[in-house]
């Protein structure tokens, strides 16, 4: 499974003069061969950029046009709808907090990838910020480029 | 001959709650932070059928269109906006 951060698909939908605009259309082509997949914290910071440019009938269709056209899993925590306070601290606070200290990394950074590493599965996180990931997580990070090099 | 039969101990949630109860402070947190570690996830995954990915596929490419009208940062202002100073694509 591959874990795609969320401006490959914010590139995707709206920078189309974007000069990686190519290889990142090629990549999200060639990774749903791969079972790929975005947190649920991806999908709502997507949602929540592309609210200021879409029709809130057009982003109620996410399920359409993000998930079905990219064939895209969602990962969610596990226990969200009886989630205790003990695990939602967990989940919100105490493990993001860990990686901030320990790496240095924004709350978005560290809330996707605490939920990235564990699930089973996931082994590569592709954004074209890779280079940030790299040494900061268990997960091989590399950019849409990079994985289109390794499977060719 | 007398047989003595042990009756097997089961462990029951408030057993393992008094035992808890008892570690230090640190000890309980590094239990919870153990315990929500092995917290599972739940997937949900695309319906996969035809009908449905092309239908999504149309809609994407409308929607790419639109996007393509309104004005926006570059990607990468965006990005740090939204992730701050370590985005550099």
């Amino acid at each position: 499974m591959v874990v795609i951060d969320t401006d490959v698909l914010l590139l995707a939908f709206a920078f189309q003069s974007d000069k990686r605009q190519p290889a990142n259309s090629a990549f999200l082509k060639r990774v749903q061969a791969a079972d790929p997949a975005i947190t649920v914290y991806n999908l709502m910071e997507l949602l929540g950029q592309l609210s200021f440019n879409l029709s809130p009938a057009r982003l109620d269709a996410w399920q359409a046009w993000l998930i079905e056209a990219y064939q895209l899993t969602v990962i969610w925590p596990a226990d969200l709808d009886d989630m205790t306070a003990l695990s939602f601290r967990a989940e919100i606070f105490e493990h993001p907090y860990a990686r901030m200290r320990s790496h240095r990394m924004a709350f978005m950074d560290a809330l996707v990838l605490n939920l990235a590493e564990r699930t089973p599965g996931v082994e590569q996180f592709v954004t074209w910020n890779a280079r940030h990931f790299k040494d900061k997580s268990s997960l091989h990070a590399l950019t849409p480029e990079e994985y289109l090099a390794q499977i060719a | 001959m007398t047989t003595l039969t042990r009756k097997k101990n089961k462990l029951t949630w408030h057993d393992v709650l008094r035992s808890v109860q008892m570690l230090s402070p640190q000890d309980q947190r590094r239990l919870r932070d153990e315990l929500a570690k092995s917290a599972g996830v739940y997937l949900a995954r695309p319906t996969g059928h035809a009908a449905a990915i092309r239908r999504g596929r149309r809609l994407a490419k409308t929607i790419q269109a639109e996007l393509a009208a309104a004005s926006m940062d570059s990607l990468d202002e965006t990005m740090t906006r939204l992730r701050g100073q370590s985005w550099s694509s």
